[in-house]
C-alpha cells in the first residue's frame, strides 16, 4: 500500500454532502456512529444466519434428496423442498426490504402481484392447450359462433 | 451545485439515491429473469418424453459453486460492516475474499462449459438401435427412449475421434440413485478410461452434436441462463475490484459515501447469489 492509502483505524475527515436542512445532518453527527456501527453488526449477524444457517441447509438438502428415490413421494419431497427455497428467497427479500417506505413496499408487492396474476393466466392458458384468446377455441370453429 | 440524498434517506422514500437506482435496476432484472425462467417453464414442460436431460451436469461443481457464492454474500456484508467500523484493511480482505469467491466462480464455471465441448450426444434411429442395446445394457450404459423423434439418445467422448463412417464413443454409465436405487452413485455418469469404446455406425445416427446450445433446448437454456448470470459475476467483480482499488480513494474524503456504495454493490450481488440459488435445483438436480 502507498503511503498516501487510507490505513485500518485512520478516521478520515467527515464531508456531509446533503444540503437539506438540519434533519438531515442530525444523522449523521458523531454520536450516531456507535449506533451505526451496532446496526451493521446485527444485519451481518443476520445474514449469516440467512445464508449459512438457511440457505446452505436447504440447498444441501436439496442435493441429498436429488440422490435418494423416495418412490410416489418424490414429487411431494421435490415440491415442499422448492417451497422451502422459494420462502427462504421471499423472506430474504422482505428484509432487505424493511427500511423502505411504505409507498415503495407497496409498489413493489403490486408489482409482485401483478407479475404473479400474468404468471397464472399464461399457466391457465398452457393447461386449456391454446394461447392467446381465451373465448374462442380456433381447434372447434362450432366455439367461435357466441 | 450538490446532488442532494447520495448519504441519508430521502423521506417520502425512505432511500438514498443508490439503494434507489440499484432497486429500480434490479426490478428490471427480476423481469428479465423471470421471463427467462417462464421460458424455460414453458419449453419444460412441453418437452417430449425422454427428451429432457436427467444427470447431465457436474452436481459437485454446481454445489462447490453455490458454497462459494454464499460465503461472497457473506463477505460482502463484512466489508460493508468494516466501512462502518472505519477499519479500512479489513475492508479490503473481505472485499478482496469477495472478488476472490467470484473468480474462482467463473473459473469453475469455465471447467464445467469445457466438458460440455468435449462431451458429444447420439441421436441413434430407433430401428437401429437392437444392435447396441446388448453392448450398452452389458456395460451398464445410459441411453433415452424419444419416441416422438423416433430416435434413442445416448451421450459420451469421443476418445478416437470421428472416422467419417463410425463413431467410436466410450458411453456415459447409468444414472441411478444412491439411496433406493439399482444402481451406481448418481453423480457420476462419466465413463472411466478402462471402458471398452463403442463403434456406432454413422448411417445409423439420426444426428449428433457436442452438447451445446445447437444440440438441443435444454442445453440452449443452460447455456443461456448460466452465461447471463456469469455475465452479472463479471460485472460485480469489475465493480468490486474498483472500489478496491482507484475507487477506495473516496475513503479519505468520505467514508459514508464509500460505505453506501458498498452496500448498493452488496444488494446487487445478494440478487445474483439469489438467482443462482434459484438455478442450481432447475439445471443441475434435474
Amino acid at each position: 500500500m502507498d503511503s498516501s492509502s487510507p490505513t485500518d483505524q485512520q478516521e478520515p475527515t467527515i464531508i456531509i454532502q446533503d444540503v437539506h436542512g438540519d434533519e438531515v445532518r442530525a444523522e449523521h453527527q458523531p454520536h450516531d456512529h456507535d449506533a451505526e456501527v451496532a446496526h451493521a453488526w446485527e444485519h451481518f449477524r443476520e445474514n449469516l444466519f440467512f445464508f449459512g444457517g438457511l440457505f446452505l441447509p436447504v440447498i444441501l438438502l436439496t442435493v441429498i434428496a436429488f440422490s435418494v428415490n423416495f418412490g410416489s413421494w418424490n414429487l411431494p419431497v421435490t415440491l415442499l423442498l422448492a417451497a422451502l427455497r422459494s420462502s427462504l428467497i421471499a423472506y430474504f427479500l422482505s428484509r432487505l426490504f424493511k427500511n423502505f417506505s411504505f409507498v415503495f413496499r407497496t409498489l413493489f408487492f403490486t408489482a409482485f402481484f401483478l407479475t404473479g396474476m400474468v404468471f397464472l393466466s399464461l399457466w391457465d392458458s398452457q393447461i386449456r392447450n391454446f394461447m392467446g384468446d381465451p373465448i374462442y377455441n380456433y381447434s372447434d370453429p362450432k366455439s367461435m359462433q357466441h | 451545485m450538490e446532488i442532494p440524498y447520495t448519504l441519508t434517506a430521502r423521506p417520502d422514500t425512505g432511500l438514498y439515491n443508490g439503494k434507489l437506482g440499484i432497486w429500480l435496476f434490479l426490478a428490471s432484472e427480476v423481469m428479465l429473469f423471470g421471463a427467462i425462467f417462464t421460458a424455460y417453464l414453458f419449453v419444460r414442460l412441453g418437452a417430449d418424453d425422454g427428451s429432457w436431460p436427467n444427470h447431465i451436469q457436474n452436481v459437485w461443481l454446481g454445489l462447490t459453486n453455490t458454497i462459494l457464492l454464499l460465503t461472497s454474500s457473506i463477505t460482502m456484508v463484512w466489508a460493508w460492516v468494516a466501512l462502518k467500523e472505519r477499519k479500512f484493511n479489513t475492508y479490503r480482505l473481505a472485499l478482496g475474499l469477495t472478488i476472490l469467491c467470484g473468480v474462482v466462480f467463473l473459473g469453475i464455471k469455465g471447467v464445467e462449459y469445457h466438458s460440455k465441448y468435449e462431451h458429444w450426444g447420439f441421436m441413434i434411429k430407433d430401428t437401429e438401435f437392437a444392435k447396441y442395446q446388448a453392448d450398452l445394457d452389458k456395460a451398464n450404459c445410459y441411453y433415452s427412449a424419444i419416441p416422438a423423434e423416433h430416435v434413442v439418445e445416448i451421450r459420451g467422448h469421443l476418445p478416437q475421434g470421428d472416422t467419417g463412417d463410425t463413431f467410436s464413443v466410450l458411453p456415459d454409465k447409468n444414472p441411478g440413485f444412491a439411496i433406493g436405487g439399482k444402481n451406481g452413485p448418481v453423480m457420476n455418469t462419466a465413463a472411466s478410461e478402462e471402458d471398452t469404446p463403442i463403434v456406432i455406425q454413422a448411417k445409423d445416427v439420426d444426428r449428433h452434436g457436442r452438447l451445446l446450445p445447437a444440440y438441443g433446448t435444454y442445453y440452449a437454456i443452460y447455456f443461456l441462463v448460466t452465461g447471463l448470470h456469469a455475465l452479472h459475476i463479471i460485472g460485480g467483480v469489475i465493480v468490486m475490484t474498483y472500489f478496491l482499488t482507484i475507487g477506495a480513494r473516496l475513503y479519505k474524503r468520505n467514508p459514508e459515501h464509500l460505505s453506501n456504495r458498498i452496500e448498493v454493490t452488496g444488494i446487487f450481488w445478494h440478487f445474483v447469489d439469489l438467482v443462482w440459488i434459484t438455478v442450481f435445483p432447475i439445471l443441475y438436480l434435474t
